[in-house]
């Protein structure tokens, strides 16, 4: 192995990576940050200092041993910086593309006080890709092995469904995925576009976790083409992770004119059915000359720049101010770059037109009495009021839980809001079913929803073994009580 | 459909089978003559609004099986959101058949237009 090379001095800069400029960007789809080659990652790796308390770590929902994978990128190891990562995370390449770091990781850095932090996230998305460019051949458990360990129903191919499956094949479970649409993947396919995260990197991912032996089969709505019962009955155990889809509405008048989507129905036209290439693709979208997106959130921003590469003008409504955007800071930089226009502390009042959007009306909004989080509730602002002539208007304001699996079984607890009610362990109230990821957080992110997904393969294999061998009654406390834990909510 | 019925009636546009016309008519006789439970109107969508009004005044329970755009049909986009009884419902999951009598007809017919110019397109292209 070569030998370790030096820490760069503090004070040298961070490796920026290397990104396309905006005028170029918005004329495709494709991707809009390169990627750092070899060089500039052990570059910026040889900042790391390595330090032993390792805060950085304490940011990352998953735990990664941060300065173990650095290490072994400056040793030029990058196997063993994968397999480090891999302990962990189960999509790198992922990740290291969607994650905010800024927020996370790299927010915690001992650098991040008096200079810029080690640019973690590029590192990880270095070593994902190099493993993409370097694939291992996968092993698939013995099928003998297999058929013993248990057969567990994944219900959704989202990031938390695609990490347990992983995580379970490699246990020897035999795991099929129920996905309801087309292509699996959740919103790493549907929601997020393109230009921030290709389709062959979510693909290789996918890959690799069918190459352990792990089925998916598309079209397959659990609650409709199968109901949970009947998963329940044909498999050892049922990991749910649905995710938090269904859109939600402003409920102002004119939300049901012709030429207003969801955020979701937006991104699905134009990433899942490939809409920005009608008429060769079956599915057309509208977006006349100008767009009004409504949202602060990262399905907003996506809108907002999709729209931008369909041609059209754009502006982004958020009811509150910029620094509250409950986003990635890059995307919001970004999109700004690209020429859309932001309008913070705006919300619209009514959509406008006859049988077809026209414009929206606005007002602006200032701080009222604080809400339930602590942050002051948005009022409008009397005498503010004006109109934006547009063509489209786009819904892109948050999602609640899709209800389609629970309302198909009574049995499963949920909240108010339709949030599936688990125990620490994942567990639901109904016996052999867990979930996990968005439908039981409630909308979060990626690398949450990995861990969640990590959880409850852990989950399902303590209470399968447990049933087998009389193991984990501590780790799984429901084997030793006849009813399922039930709790208040 | 012959061997599920007590009776069958067909209405043909140029009368080729059955009474000349829409199926109103026949459905309006029948209603006339005979003490109906229950209407059920699959089609194209003003032919389900037509039977809306006609069975509105008499409040014979219609049901009528929505064919609003779809784009997943899982309810995870909105595109098939309907107006019943004022509610914002998806007819992919929360439908498709609902209360004839509580739908509005009118943005539902709007909504269906919307990529007319679209699928004048690809028909053309021989994809329709
Ligand atoms: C547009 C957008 C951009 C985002 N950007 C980021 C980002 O940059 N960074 C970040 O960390 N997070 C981001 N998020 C959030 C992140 O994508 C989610 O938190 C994460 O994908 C949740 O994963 P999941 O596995 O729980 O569910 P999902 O990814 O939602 O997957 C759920 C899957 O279950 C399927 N399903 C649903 N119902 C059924 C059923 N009845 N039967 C069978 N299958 C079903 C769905 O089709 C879907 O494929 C974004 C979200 C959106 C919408
Ligand atoms: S078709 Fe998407 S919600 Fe009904």
């Amino acid at each position: 192995m070569a030998e370790r090379r030096p820490h760069r001095p503090l004070s040298d800069p961070r490796v920026a990576m290397p990104m396309r400029g905006p005028q170029d960007r918005v004329g495709d789809f494709d991707e809009v940050s390169l990627g750092l080659s070899l060089a500039a990652a052990q570059h910026e790796a040889e900042r790391c200092r390595l330090c032993t308390r390792s805060p950085c770590v304490d940011g990352c929902p998953v735990g990664i041993d941060i300065p173990r994978f650095i290490a072994a990128l400056m040793d030029g190891d990058l196997d063993r910086a994968h397999a480090v990562i891999s302990e962990r995370n189960a999509l790198p390449a992922v990740c290291g593309r969607v994650c905010a770091m800024d927020e996370q990781c790299e927010r915690l850095c001992i650098l991040e006080k008096r200079h810029d932090s080690v640019a973690i996230g590029s590192l990880e998305r270095f070593v994902g890709d190099w493993r993409r460019a370097n694939p291992v051949e996968a092993t698939a458990p013995s099928p003998n092995a297999a058929t013993t360990a248990g057969r567990v129903a994944v219900v959704g191919s989202g990031p938390a469904g695609l990490t347990a499956a992983q995580d379970l094949a490699k246990m020897g479970y035999e795991v099929t995925v129920f996905e309801a649409l087309h292509r699996p993947g959740g919103v790493l396919v549907y929601g997020i576009p393109r230009f921030r995260l290709p389709l062959d990197v979510i693909d290789e991912e996918i890959q690799n976790i069918t190459r352990l032996g792990v089925q998916i089969r598309t079209n397959h709505v659990v609650g409709r083409t199968t109901s949970l019962d009947r998963l329940c009955s044909e498999f050892d155990a049922v990991f749910l992770a649905t995710g938090a889809g269904l859109p939600i509405f402003l409920g102002i008048p004119g939300e049901s004119l012709v030429g207003v989507y969801s955020g979701n129905e937006f991104l699905m036209r134009v990433n899942l059915m490939g809409a920005h290439r009608f008429p060769e693709s079956d599915t057309p979208v509208r977006t006349g000359h100008r767009v009004v997106v409504v949202g602060g959130g990262d399905t907003s921003l996506d809108c907002a720049r999709t729209a931008l590469r369909l041609g059209a003008d754009v502006s982004l409504l958020y009811r509150r101010s910029r620094e509250l955007m409950p986003c990635r800071s890059e995307e919001i930089d970004h999109a700004i770059e690209e020429g859309v226009d932001l309008q913070c502390e705006t919300t619209p009042v009514r959509i406008v037109g006859d049988g077809r959007v026209a414009a929206v009306e606005c007002t602006r909004l200032g701080p009222g009495a604080p809400d339930a989080s602590g942050r002051a509730s948005p009022v409008p602002v009397p005498g503010s009021e004006f109109t934006i002539d547009c063509d489209t208007v786009i819904i892109a304001i948050g999602f609640g839980v899709n209800p389609t699996v629970s309302r198909s079984a009574p049995d499963l607890r949920v909240d108010e809001r339709g949030v599936v009610w688990t125990d620490e362990h994942l567990a639901t109230s109904k016996r052999g079913v867990f979930a996990g990821g968005d439908l039981a957080t409630g909308g979060a992110t990626v690398i949450l929803a990995v861990a969640q997904g990590r959880r409850a393969a852990k989950s399902i294999d303590a209470y399968l073994s447990g049933r087998h061998h009389d193991l984990a009654v501590s780790a799984a406390p429901w084997l030793s009580t006849p009813t399922p834990p039930v709790g208040l909510i | 459909m012959e061997t599920a019925c007590d009776e069958v009636r067909i209405a043909t546009d140029d009368g080729s089978r059955g009474t000349r016309g829409t199926v109103i008519d026949p459905l309006r006789e029948v209603i006339a003559t005979t003490q109906v439970d229950r209407v059920i109107a699959v089609g194209p969508m003003p032919m389900m609004k037509a039977v809306a009004e006609l069975t509105r005044p008499s409040h014979v329970p219609t049901v009528a099986s929505l064919n609003p755009i779809m784009v997943d049909g899982t309810g995870m986009c909105g595109a098939c959101r309907v107006h019943i009884d004022g509610q914002v419902r998806f007819a992919c999951v929360d439908g498709p058949e609902f209360d004839a009598h509580s739908v509005d007809f009118d943005e539902l017919a709007a909504r269906l237009g919307m990529y007319a110019s679209e699928e004048r397109t690809a028909l053309e292209q021989g994809r329709g």
